[in-house]
């Protein structure tokens, strides 16, 4: 049941470059991949998703009367 | 109560300026950049250390860079340790990263918080600085390492919440004199049982490729038609000879890296998981694994040779995992098969 509940969301290509003595991959790709593509730009927005609820609270948009 | 983890560079600023530091130096872009930041800081001393475990980099190099900076270096030589007392409990328990391929930095990153720590305490140091970001695993597993170790002063890498981009490291670098780092397109990590590679060009899963030059042990040099047949002697799980010849570990894995490297032998492809769910693409050569291990979940009397299949390495074991003094989060005790082969694309996170 595990097995069958992984191997469930587990679908994609994946290209190898066959040669002599084995394969090298070209290419993994998935639909809705759970993997990075641009590590900079990820640490960028985890770091951002992480300090939200610390950052200062932005100015009401309205002063009070 | 502990001190804080360091996850970002204005949180060096609480350090004192009269007592040492110890950084992790691999004479990389981001430890070197540290080592520029330590120095603009006004640190006194600091201690880059390198902890030799196979690394085929020249200490040479990295004494230039880090003497230019104005660190001490200190090389320090581990690669009997490596071998006997990390990669050995691996080879026996033939621990495989998610059925993936064999583990690697899982136990080098012990080893080097270990190695650091000792050092750190020997000067009086009041920080171990380490380089990994976020996106690297090898970020917890030195902070783990280095908790688990009970170090005294602060720890982490100031990389975690404040991550520079390659051009500014460059930059900086170079306007403070320092030039010799531009050739790097990727990032790795290597000791004599595993060589990898990430990042940089490797960033993106869907569209990647080595470049053949980068591989050292695993760049086909036999002539089609070429054989070779070779035999690794084990006692009690551990690869002792080989053709007959008893060598110690760390020449027998020298030995193997070349013999099952010429056929092309022993690379692994992989996304390998951050702590929730990310995946990142990382590319390995360690050819040893597939002689180290097919025997010894298969034979009592194990022969091996690289022409028997065309996978670059097949694990099976039924016998008992011994413990492994570094391998904490290593896959350790089950049953796995591990190829070429990458990961299954996408699989849910933990």
């Amino acid at each position: 049941m595990f097995i069958d509940a992984c191997a469930a969301r587990t679908t994609g290509s994946v290209t190898w470059r066959l040669r002599s003595g084995g394969a090298d991959t070209r290419s993994i790709t998935a639909g809705e991949p759970l993997y990075l593509r641009d590590r900079e730009a990820w640490e960028e927005r985890s770091i951002s998703a992480e300090s939200a609820p610390f950052a200062p609270a932005a100015a009401p948009a309205l002063a009070a009367v | 109560m502990r001190s804080p983890l360091i996850r970002s560079f204005s949180q060096l600023d609480s350090l004192d300026p009269d007592l040492p530091v110890v950084t992790l130096f691999s004479g990389g872009l981001d430890s070197s950049y540290l080592l520029l930041r330590l120095r603009r800081m006004g640190i006194r001393e600091v201690h880059a250390v390198s902890v030799d475990i196979g690394e085929d980099e020249s200490s040479g190099y990295k004494r230039q860079v880090a003497e230019a900076l104005g660190a001490t270096i200190h090389i320090l030589h581990r690669r009997a340790e490596f071998a006997e007392q990390y990669v050995a409990p691996a080879i026996a328990a033939q621990a495989v990263y998610l059925g993936i391929h064999p583990v690697s930095s899982t136990l080098s990153r012990p080893l080097i918080a270990h190695s650091a720590v000792e050092l750190a305490r020997a000067l009086g140091a009041q920080a171990v600085l380490h380089t990994a970001n976020r996106s690297q695993n090898t970020l917890r597993r030195l902070n783990g390492a280095l908790t688990l170790l009970g170090y005294e002063g602060v720890f982490g890498s100031p990389y975690d919440l404040d991550p520079v981009t390659r051009d500014d490291k460059l930059a900086e670098l170079r306007d403070a004199g320092i030039d010799l780092l531009a050739g790097r397109i990727v990032s790795g990590d290597s000791n004599l049982w595993c060589r990898e590679f990430e990042s940089g060009i490797l960033d993106d899963p869907e569209l990647h490729e080595v470049p053949e030059e980068m591989y050292t042990w695993s760049r086909p040099t036999a002539l089609p038609g070429d054989t070779d047949t070779l035999t690794v002697t084990f006692e009690q799980g551990l690869p002792v000879a080989l053709d007959g010849e008893r060598l110690p570990l760390t020449r027998l894995i020298e030995r193997l890296n070349r013999r099952v490297g010429a056929y092309g032998l022993g690379r692994y492809s992989g996304l390998e998981h951050l702590d929730h769910g990310e995946k990142v693409l990382e590319i390995r050569e360690s050819p040893p694994p597939g002689s180290c291990s097919a025997a010894t979940g298969t034979s009592r009397a194990p022969a091996w040779t690289p022409n028997s299949s065309a996978r670059s390495g097949i694990w099976s074991r039924s016998g008992h995992a011994r413990p492994s003094k570094a391998a904490g989060s290593a896959n350790c005790g089950s049953p796995h098969r591990c190829s070429s082969m990458p990961a299954p694309p996408a699989p849910p996170g933990p």
